[in-house]
């Protein structure tokens, strides 16, 4: 056993506590809830119970008249069982629900919160699925398993203690074999589970052969390589096949094992109840509800079996959404936190400093300085750090030493809130979001009026196409605005950037996913929307930066030139290095 | 349809086998309330404690009998599922390795990985279960209908009056109200997912905008949707047990009263009553299977869906198919595209129109263009790696369809703009360009891509490993590589899509430069204006159109397009 192994129980155990806490906006339907179990199985089991003098007093008795009314206590208490049962059931639904929901919602408003260093480094798929697969696993059990395993529970209790109430000696026979049949199933789950594990490491070995044969599917085509691929494939998929077959015969047992041996255990109370009816006067009527209590306490073996894996499940699940709730978030404001209130922007950055990983800095001591209405470029090769810089103004990431700051005041000694209204950033990649054009140019600036939004979009030149839409600013947007073109697409994207009204804009490549006529459209809009505004903007295209008042060089980290087009080119350097290797004739 | 009966077609014995055994198993099963009514009125009644004991042994012997059927059973149908999932994944990566490249990018790999194995696991878990519970389910509720119709015809008769059709109503409300909900629920889960993707992939910008509040709202709304659809859905479900409990239950009063009353009469034994309702409780149990079938059915349709989706595209959709059987061979290289016409499949436009186009042996012509202008879609028309929706491709005057596809693709080799190396040695890769490459011809070939000497640099040299994907090699050298694996198959025609784009200008040049000693027919698919001026001729193409083709000097005098791309 590996200590992970030893681990598990105590991290699931604290997994459950923590989940307790979604649970206290509930506690009153809880105890309802609970009071209703009670209540179904209590009249379970005493309806079996008003059985034995139907048979024995009525029915053996010959006592035809009293017969029908004697039924009538069994069968009320059957109609109640199934009422108790059905509510409760309603209101653990509910809870099971509401606790899922609260969950999620934490769950997001963290997500919110990290930080961008974390996200960066995440498949969205997977955070995506835990939202979703994860807590899907926990809202299975909440509103299904736990009902069982309490009323199955309860049930089980309750049928051992009227089996020994009915006859001891019987009882004593029923449960010699319940023990024998707990160890069986344990001895079944433990094989199930190792051969699971098996299972799923195979099932992992598959899956990476599978994503690199697939990933390279077209260079496999190019080279032909299909039957030494498929060949690679089969071998893992073998390996599978070998352990999902023991894997999936040991937990397919487990079933059949508990009903025959439930069976077994019929078939011996039977006889012993036969010989203590002939020897000791047992009545029929005891025997036969004898009989039901018995199937009633061997269903909860056989259901805590094969709940066993659904919980598991559900628990690595909640495991999995409380490990993203505990990464830590974006660090807060610091006490003597200033709002910046009426931005103007300007922009220094002093000797910053910058590692992504510790040893290996990315920026090596960048300095410069941005007065406000002032439009810089920043030119290098991929993986100068130029994006690493722009990410620094709105602290996406903290700098590893040196300041950078807004209007004189260091950016961390300004209120998150007030240094993200003040800069915002426009990147290549974005993505529309789910809703209307308004709500997307919307989004930065909740309080902006629909005329705001309209002078925005006129401003940036998206106005015309807008009302070309079916419903004009209302037209619903789905898919990254799917029915859009790429320039219109980026052309709201600056929209939005427009009506928050920053001092500080960020372009992070704004215009490189765009064609060649969508790129002059976005370009002439940002041109408007730049106008008495500080400019920070990337551009691999040099040709997309004619206009800037000057130019920042960045190589391994390290503003190596700094000056306007025409210094920069007259100097020979980085940047007439650049110039040719973009634009070889002249 | 047909593939999941091909597949099964192969385990017919065990599959006949194994309803054969749960017969056994049921037989063994419902033969014991029989037994016991005979215990209870022939031993208890009648005081007798032979029958006692030989009946008793009889049940016992029964239930081992049961239990060892139903082992067997179990280790044959966990073969058969696992083996039968087995051969539909291979099925389907076979299927997957035939697909075209443009049902590889429709499809995505992710999603193609999660179909190959997730929904494949749940297709055999279906099978494994349903095997069983399919003979299981009307077997069992046949034999105990038989034994109960067998102790009385009338009491029967007004157990199939009350429960039978409560269950069968019961399921069938729940399962059509249910299906609506899962639609609803489908959608709800849907915008949740999409909201929740959308914050991630823009979370520079929601972070740079302040849109944290506002998200986080929208979130709630959607959430509180998801939960009341749930809820509202589970509530449904919930009714369904109580409900068949409540009927079995009141079932159960009713015949001990109706029963009650044929004992008082003498009509049956009270032994026989107590079985009836054991028998009573085994018709309500393969009810449940039969539910049970439905859930596990309707759970493996949706991937069922997935899965025959892959294989259906493979059989409808794909590259050109070759004449493998003509041994045509291709000897000089030469290039012509006649009037060429492209459009992916249910695409409104044509992504290629009208081109036409002339490489001959030993020349380099550079295709340039913006992002989608169709560059890579029309080098990956010349190996027949897609197939032109007009006109015609033709190699040393041949169409390419007359070509066998090993024949074809080594001979026109193309180095695709996202060319992937494997787990391995760098050896292992380069062989995939030619299994018997000499050491000589690795030589050249890595000399040539101008990566001998970094692998000359590795501990191991050509042995040194390479993860997967290539992930520790940077992308210039990863080009390099794919560069020289293509190089290894000796082709008399290369064509390179945005193959050189990591590697520094100098290298680049020096590539091109060794490319073009010799007679090769050389097509360079890129963006980047540098490496067109070492071209014979520059073919630019605009929205799927060609909109001119020259030597660079003259496109330098006579095209503003050119002039702007080369020019600030």
């Amino acid at each position: 056993m590996t200590r992970g192994d030893e681990d598990k129980p105590r991290r699931a155990g604290r997994a459950a506590r923590r989940l307790f806490a979604y649970f206290r906006g509930d506690r009153l339907p809880l105890l309802v809830a609970a009071l209703l179990l009670l209540a179904g199985v209590l009249a379970l089991l005493l309806a079996s119970y008003a059985l034995r003098p139907v048979i024995n007093d009525y029915i053996l008795a010959g006592d035809t008249s009293g017969l029908a009314r004697a039924l009538m206590l069994p069968g009320g208490l059957y109609v109640a069982a199934a009422v108790a049962t059905y509510f409760q059931y309603r209101v653990l639904n509910g809870i099971g629900q509401r606790v899922v929901a609260r969950l999620r919602a934490d769950l997001f408003r963290h997500v919110e919160r990290l930080p961008v260093g974390y996200i960066e480094k995440r498949q969205h798929g997977d955070l995506t699925s835990r939202f979703i697969n994860d807590i899907d696993q926990l809202s299975l059990v909440l509103t299904d398993s736990l009902t069982d395993i309490l009323s199955a529970a309860l049930s089980l209790t309750g049928a051992v203690v009227m089996m020994l109430y009915i006859n001891p000696t019987l009882a004593a026979v029923a449960l010699v074999t319940i023990p024998l049949m707990a160890l069986a199933t344990r001895f079944i789950a433990r094989r199930a589970r190792a051969h699971s594990r098996a299972q799923q490491i195979a099932v992992g070995a598959l899956d990476g052969v599978a994503e690199e044969m697939i990933s390279g599917i077209k260079a496999i085509k190019v080279f032909g390589r299909e039957r030494e691929a498929a060949a690679a494939f089969e071998r893992e998929n073998k390996r599978l096949e070998a352990s999902a077959g023991r894997a999936q015969f040991y937990s397919g047992l487990m079933m059949p094992v508990v009903q025959n041996l439930n069976a077994i255990n019929f078939v011996l109370i039977t006889i012993a109840g036969a010989l203590l009816s002939i020897y000791r006067g047992f009545d029929v009527g005891g025997l036969a509800v004898f009989l039901q209590y018995a199937r009633q306490a061997g269903r909860p073996l056989n259901e805590l079996a094969t709940l066993y894996n659904t919980i598991q499940a559900a628990i690595a699940g909640v495991e999995r959404v409380f490990q993203v709730i505990d990464e830590p978030g974006e660090e807060e404001d610091s006490p003597d936190a200033v709002a910046l209130d009426n931005p103007r922007g300007a922009v220094t950055m002093r000797d910053v400093w910058f590692e992504y990983e510790p040893g290996k800095p990315v920026l090596k001591g960048i300095t410069f300085s941005v007065s406000p209405g002032e439009r810089v470029a920043l030119v290098g090769e991929t993986g100068a750090g130029k994006s690493t810089i722009l990410g620094l103004l709105p602290r996406f990431r903290d700098v590893t030493s040196g300041e950078i700051t807004i209007d004189g005041v260091p950016v961390r000694r300004v209120t998150r809130a007030s240094l993200r209204r003040a800069v915002t950033i426009v990147l290549q990649d974005a993505r529309l979001f789910t809703g209307s054009v308004r709500e997307n140019i919307r989004a930065g600036r909740q309080e902006a009026t629909d005329k705001e939004i309209e002078e925005a979009a006129r401003l940036v030149g998206a106005h015309g196409f807008i009302e070309r839409l079916p419903d004009g600013y209302d037209t619903l947007l789905e898919n990254d605005g799917a029915r859009l073109s790429q320039g219109e697409r980026q052309l709201l994207h600056v929209a939005r950037a427009a009506a928050e009204n920053p001092a500080v804009l960020l372009l992070d490549e704004a215009t490189s996913n765009v064609d060649a006529r969508g790129e002059a459209l976005v370009r002439e809009g940002l041109e408007r929307v730049a106008r008495g505004r500080t400019i920070l903007v990337i551009a691999h295209r040099l040709s997309t930066i004619a206009h800037v008042d000057r130019i920042l060089v960045v190589d391994d980290g390290r503003v190596v030139e700094e000056g306007t087009r025409d210094e920069l080119l007259a100097r020979r350097g980085k940047y007439h290095a650049l110039y040719r290797e973009q634009f070889p004739v002249d | 349809m047909n593939i999941y009966w091909k597949i099964l077609g192969k385990y017919k014995r065990d599959l006949m086998v194994g309803p054969l055994l749960v017969l056994a198993g049921v037989v063994c099963e419902t033969v014991q309330p029989r037994l016991m009514a005979e215990i209870i009125d022939d031993g208890i009644m009648s005081r007798d404690l032979g029958v006692v004991s030989r009946v008793g042994w009889q049940m016992i012997l029964l239930s081992i009998a049961g239990l060892v059927a139903s082992i067997v059973n179990i280790s044959l149908s966990a073969r058969v599922s696992t083996r039968a999932g087995a051969d539909l994944r291979r099925e389907l990566f076979g299927a997957i390795s035939r697909l075209s490249l443009a049902a590889v990018d429709r499809f995505g790999a992710a999603s193609l990985v999660t179909r190959l194995t997730n929904d494949v696991t749940r297709l055999q878990h279906a099978v494994m279960t349903s095997t069983r519970l399919l003979a299981r389910a009307p077997l069992l509720f046949i034999l105990a209908f038989v034994f109960i119709v067998e102790i009385d015809a009338g009491l029967s008769l007004l157990l199939s009056c009350i429960v039978l059709p409560v269950a069968a109503g019961c399921s069938w409300w729940i399962s059509r109200r249910g299906a609506a909900c899962s639609r609803e629920i489908q959608r709800e889960v849907d915008r949740l997912t999409a909201t929740v993707r959308e914050n991630l992939i823009n979370f520079r910008v929601v972070k740079a905008s302040g849109m944290e509040g506002r998200e986080t709202g929208k979130f709630s709304a959607r959430n509180e949707a998801l939960r009341a659809i749930l809820a509202r859905t589970g509530n449904l479900f919930v009714l369904f047990f109580p409900v068949i409990q409540l009927a079995a239950n009141l079932t159960l009063v009713a015949i001990l009263w109706a029963g009650g009353l044929k004992v008082v009469d003498g009509e049956i034994k009270i032994g026989e009553l107590v079985s009836f309702i054991n028998y009573l409780a085994q018709v309500l149990v393969s009810l449940m299977m039969f539910s049970m079938i439905a859930t596990n059915f309707s759970r493996a349709s949706a991937s069922s869906v997935r899965v025959l989706e892959v294989l259906g595209a493979a059989g409808g959709e794909r590259a050109v198919k070759g004449n493998a059987a003509s041994g045509r061979r291709v000897t000089r290289g030469e290039i012509l595209l006649r009037d060429v016409r492209f459009r992916f499949p249910g695409a409104r436009d044509d992504l290629l129109e009208g081109i036409t186009l002339r490489v001959s042996p030993g020349e380099m012509v550079a295709i340039i263009g913006h992002t989608g202008s169709g560059k890579s879609t029309l080098a990956q028309l010349i190996p027949g790696l897609r197939e032109a929706s007009g006109g015609e491709v033709l190699v040393d005057g041949v169409n390419v369809k007359e070509y066998g596809d090993e024949e074809l693709r080594e001979r026109v080799r193309v180095v695709l703009q996202d060319d992937e190396l494997f787990s391995g040695t760098i050896r292992d890769n380069l062989s995939w360009g030619n299994p018997a490459a000499t050491p000589g011809e690795i030589d050249e070939a890595t000399r040539v891509a101008c990566i001998r000497d970094f692998i000359a640099s590795l501990p191991g040299g050509l042995d040194a490993p390479v993860a997967r994907g290539g992930a520790n090699l940077s992308g210039g050298q990863k080009q390099r590589l794919c560069i020289a694996r293509a190089l290894l198959s000796n082709p008399v025609a290369l064509i390179l899509d945005d193959s050189t784009s990591a590697v520094d200008a100098v290298t680049e040049r020096m590539i091109l430069q060794n490319l073009r000693r010799g007679q090769r027919s050389l097509v360079l698919v890129t963006r980047q204006p540098r490496a067109t001026l070492e071209a014979d001729r520059v073919v630019i193409l605009e929205a799927g159109r060609i909109v001119d083709d020259a030597p660079p000097a003259v496109l330098l005098e006579r095209s503003r397009v050119y002039r702007e791309i080369c020019r600030p």
